[in-house]
């Protein structure tokens, strides 16, 4: 019989609390599709850093359980207040406070699993524009096939049910303490009206702002780690001291008696979002949190995507691209194993020369942007010692038009006394007009500067660290060699296989082990050394997202840089929509069951005079005004921190765009899932009260 | 006095095909400018339903209810609404107020929504609010104050755009007896001090005592009135349970 009845009441509940199961098959769902980029075996075949993808999204993982059980938790607790009445009833005609909780869990237990079905259902479609996108990352054809892995399925359904048992746990100690009589009263609760103090507690809202504001220029101006996390809880505490403060600042403007709100419904409105905002003051500070942390995500997520394919584009221009410390390197033990595996179309060995002058390192010390190291003390002067290269670095302009060839741009010309620069199109941009006027004394002459170049050309240590000055050939024959660098394209797609020979060879010859060799090493012998990653001298300002070392294969470089990036953008992705989705279904459940339970306050309305039209037209701006304090809280929160940290990103990576821009597409994106949200809610609403 | 509103046969059907409730039967009465007219009976008499036509709230199925010239059975929703803000103020047995909005606030809703101004609407509440007694709890929230408080605020609320017609249904019927009398008190001060018509439905002969005229409904039909004229108040009380005590002796259950 009991069963029965948690069967009727998990049906009626789903009806009731459509939304929430809604969004339970959206976690559901998502939980699959993202699980399944994990387990996917041609995901695993495609490229060796796949692990990393599984990761992070596994850590991702972790904090969605952890919502989503919050999620669960308030909806079980939620619901439990609503049908208070009838668990009293239940416990009156004689049931087991033991029978009725585990009564309760069943049917918990029986929406989860229904909407676990029906999510993983979906899941599968999901899992389909997935992977579409995944492919089109790494630029390949994704042919729509259903992929059943038995430990994704088996992934999915622990996190999911792991989300119900932390949920449901906490929920039974509810039941433990309840009394009959608690259960009777517990329906009547209605919104908290007055906490008293409402002209002091406004100014909780003005001093969390205030705040809030402090961070933000703590946030532009730096500061140590330590005090970055005590201002870190700090700004979460005052994200949810700012609700109080919020209600009381609407009470207070009520209590004011401007002529505003002696207009039509507007004292209805205040105080229906005052006493709302009040009772939820901890709510809506967990899911501002919530929205703010998903706007983060998406505008991050989409920052990179943007930006990989360009990073890609700079930093490995050249099929194959080799960096070597010795000045006479001729590399042909790497072109006979290049060979071994691909045709060389076109290749060049080239040395890049050294003078001892700084000349030009000064200039770009003082005059370009870097984050971690520092080349000027604090009255500007240039700091010697922390150069990239220590002296400047030169090419010949032969190599340099035989490379510009391979890529496919142009040749250029050097008067007799001039140069050229090529450096990375955003330090172009920390130039000064000076730069014009930077000569370079090399041998006896003394050169003029012609043009500055920006074109894709590997310079994070390969073609020079930042910048390369191109001379005329005859000037470099009097300088020494700094290193030699070998160039190549070659016929058909670089292969995992060659970049491994190539490494190995590369490595050997330099007397370096590749990593295979020194974790076997480590087995042995557990005080080895660090291992040393590339033979590079120095790399250059790029941060964030930089490719960097002393040997590259285009095709499996860039696809393992692509899984890098992608092992960060997905599971953000991932992460903003969850919680997108849980900070929604709160606020469209909380609003829904309000209408049934203060429907009388619109019938009163109605009494009053009130058209139907105008109701309805009070509903959506209680709603749109509801839906709007976390959101706009939310946006004020975040556009701040995105807006700074994205320009931070362009300036660093040179990037295109702005903070603004990528704040922009994820906020337009986190847009359209809450008018979905706030349509749903709308007519639910209107609908229970017109009933 | 002239009359101000006139029920015509009005009827009022539940149900379809043969199995069809008359909740109320081809009911016709008028009320008078200034009138405080009582409609008693038992559960099931049809008075709600009665006053729920009247009050605009539910259409009738047959007949028509005239306020004036305007037979308000003619009118569509919107009109309706407007006609009710116009012409109608309500008090009902579990308050109706707004539970977000002060005692106070909930007047002034209700002259918001006539689109009356500040200064007007402040001097009104101010007024009201002291004639009715609750000047004290003004700033209070209906939950904060007692239920004779709260129906005080209700009948504040119905009386402060000046309505035709108050509509009372139940006034006292979550109160407790001393709040009940206060109540019926502050409705006859309204009736006579403030010249407001009232109906007022109610099924205890007690606050039905207060009333000028009553009217008996039965099985959706009136079937007695009794007017006070002259009597005191405690005849009167005797003179309508005597006419209850009739109307549940017609069956085997008096013997």
């Amino acid at each position: 019989m009991l069963n029965k009845l948690a069967f009727r009441n998990a049906k009626r509940s789903m009806k009731d609390y459509l939304v929430y199961l809604i969004t339970m098959m959206a976690v559901a769902a998502m939980m699959f599709a993202f699980n399944s980029l994990i387990f996917s075996k041609d995901i695993q075949a495609m490229c060796s850093e796949a692990m990393i993808l599984g990761a992070m999204l596994g850590l991702v993982t972790f904090f969605i359980v952890l919502i989503v059980a919050w999620l669960i938790n308030y909806m079980t607790k939620f619901m439990l207040e609503k049908r208070s009445r009838e668990f009293a009833t239940y416990l009156l005609i004689g049931l087991k406070k033991k029978e009725l909780s585990r009564l309760y869990m069943k049917e918990n237990l029986l929406i989860g699993t229904m909407a676990l079905f029906l999510g993983t259902g979906l899941g599968t479609l999901l899992q389909q524009i997935i992977m579409t996108v995944f492919y089109s990352v790494f630029s390949e054809d994704y042919k729509l096939h259903i992929q059943m892995d038995s430990w994704c399925l088996f992934m999915t359904i622990s996190c999911y049910y792991a989300c119900y048992l932390f949920a449901l746990i906490r929920n039974r100690r509810v039941f433990k303490k309840m009394s009959i009589a608690e259960l009777l009263q517990m329906e009547r609760k209605n919104d908290e009206l007055k906490m008293g103090h409402e002209w002091l507690r406004q100014y909780l809202f003005f001093l969390s702002a205030a705040y809030i504001l402090f961070v933000y220029f703590m946030m532009v101006k730096g500061c140590t780690i330590g005090i970055a996390m005590l201002l870190i809880a700090g700004f979460i505490v005052s994200v949810y001291t700012m609700f109080s403060g919020i209600s009381a600042f609407v009470v207070c403007r009520i209590q004011k008696k401007g002529k505003r709100i002696y207009q039509k419904n507007r004292l209805f409105l205040y105080r229906q979002l005052s006493s709302k905002v009040c009772t939820m003051r901890f709510t809506m500070g967990t899911l501002t949190i919530l929205l703010a942390c998903s706007l983060l995500g998406s505008s991050v997520s989409l920052m990179f995507a943007k930006y990989q394919s360009q990073a890609i584009d700079n930093t490995v221009p050249f099929d194959v691209l080799i960096h070597s410390p010795l000045p006479k390197d001729n590399f042909s033990e790497e072109i006979s194993t290049i060979q071994l595996y691909n045709n060389i179309q076109n290749q060049r060995i080239y040395r890049i020369y050294k003078d001892g002058s700084q000349a030009m390192n000064r200039y770009f010390g003082t005059h370009v942007a870097t984050v971690l190291e520092k080349h000027i003390d604090q009255k500007g002067n240039f700091i010697s010692g922390n150069e990239y290269y220590t002296y400047d670095t030169y090419m010949k302009l032969s190599d340099y038009n035989v490379l510009r060839e391979m890529l496919g741009e142009k040749t250029v010309a050097l008067g007799k006394n001039e140069y050229a620069i090529h450096t990375k199109t955003r330090i172009q941009g920390d130039f000064g007009d000076d730069i014009f006027h930077q000569k370079i004394a090399a041998g006896n002459h003394t050169l003029l500067l012609s043009e500055v170049y920006t074109e894709a050309f590997s310079q994070n240590g390969i073609n020079g660290a930042d910048y390369m000055i191109i001379v005329p050939d005859d000037i470099c024959e009097k300088m020494d060699v700094y290193y030699s660098v070998y160039a190549a394209d070659i016929e058909g797609e670089g292969t995992e296989e060659l970049k491994n020979s190539l490494e190995e060879v590369h490595r050997h010859k330099h007397g370096v082990l590749t990593y295979d060799e020194y974790e076997a090493s480590l087995e042995g012998d557990e005080e080895e050394g660090e291992w040393q990653g590339d033979l590079l001298k120095a790399n250059g300002t790029d941060q964030i997202l930089v490719m960097v070392a002393d040997l590259f294969v285009r095709d499996i470089d860039t696809s393992d840089f692509k899984f890098v990036v992608t092992s960060v953008t997905f599971p953000l992705t991932y992460i903003a929509l969850i919680f997108v989705c849980v900070a929604l279904t709160i606020l469209a459940v909380q609003q829904l069951s309000d209408s049934g339970k203060y429907k009388f306050r619109y019938e009163v309305l109605k009494k009053l005079g009130m058209k139907k039209g105008e109701i309805d037209k009070v509903v959506f701006h209680q709603l749109a005004l509801y839906y709007l304090v976390p959101a706009v809280a939310a946006v004020a929160i975040s556009s701040v921190i995105a807006i700074y940290a994205g320009n931070q990103f362009v300036r660093y990576t040179g990037a295109e765009g702005n903070g603004m821009y990528y704040f922009g597409i994820s906020l337009l994106i986190t847009a359209g899932i809450y008018m979905i949200y706030f349509a749903a809610t709308y007519i639910g609403f209107k609908r229970n009260v017109n009933e | 006095m002239h009359e101000q509103i006139r029920v015509c046969d009005v009827e009022k059907y539940y149900g379809a095909g043969n199995n069809i409730t008359k909740a109320v039967n081809r009911v016709s009465f008028s009320v008078v400018e200034g009138e405080f007219l009582g409609i008693m009976g038992a559960s099931g008499s049809g008075k709600t339903t009665l006053l729920n036509m009247m009050s605009t709230i539910d259409r009738v199925t047959a007949g028509n209810i005239f306020y004036g010239s305007t037979d308000i059975t003619e009118l569509n929703e919107d009109a309706l609404s407007d006609f009710r803000k116009e012409n109608l103020g309500f008090i009902f047995q579990d308050f109706n107020l707004l539970d977000t909005l002060t005692i106070e606030e909930n007047i002034i809703l209700a002259m918001s929504l006539h689109g009356k101004k500040k200064k007007e609407t402040d001097k009104k509440v101010d007024e009201i609010l002291k004639i009715l007694g609750i000047d004290e709890i003004r700033n209070k929230f209906p939950n904060q104050v007692s239920g004779g408080q709260k129906q005080r605020c209700a009948c504040a609320r119905a009386l402060v755009n000046e309505p035709k017609l108050i509509l009372a249904d139940e006034p006292t019927g979550a109160l407790d007896s001393k709040s009940a009398q206060m109540l019926l008190g502050t409705l006859i001060q309204m009736n006579q001090e403030m010249k407001a018509t009232i109906l007022m439905v109610t099924h205890d002969a007690f606050s039905a005592s207060y009333c000028r005229r009553i009217l008996f409904l039965k099985d959706g039909e009136i079937f007695n009135e009794i007017v006070r004229g002259e009597k005191d108040r405690r005849e009167f009380l005797n003179e309508i349970l005597d006419i209850l005590a009739l109307t549940g002796g017609d069956s085997e259950y008096v013997k």
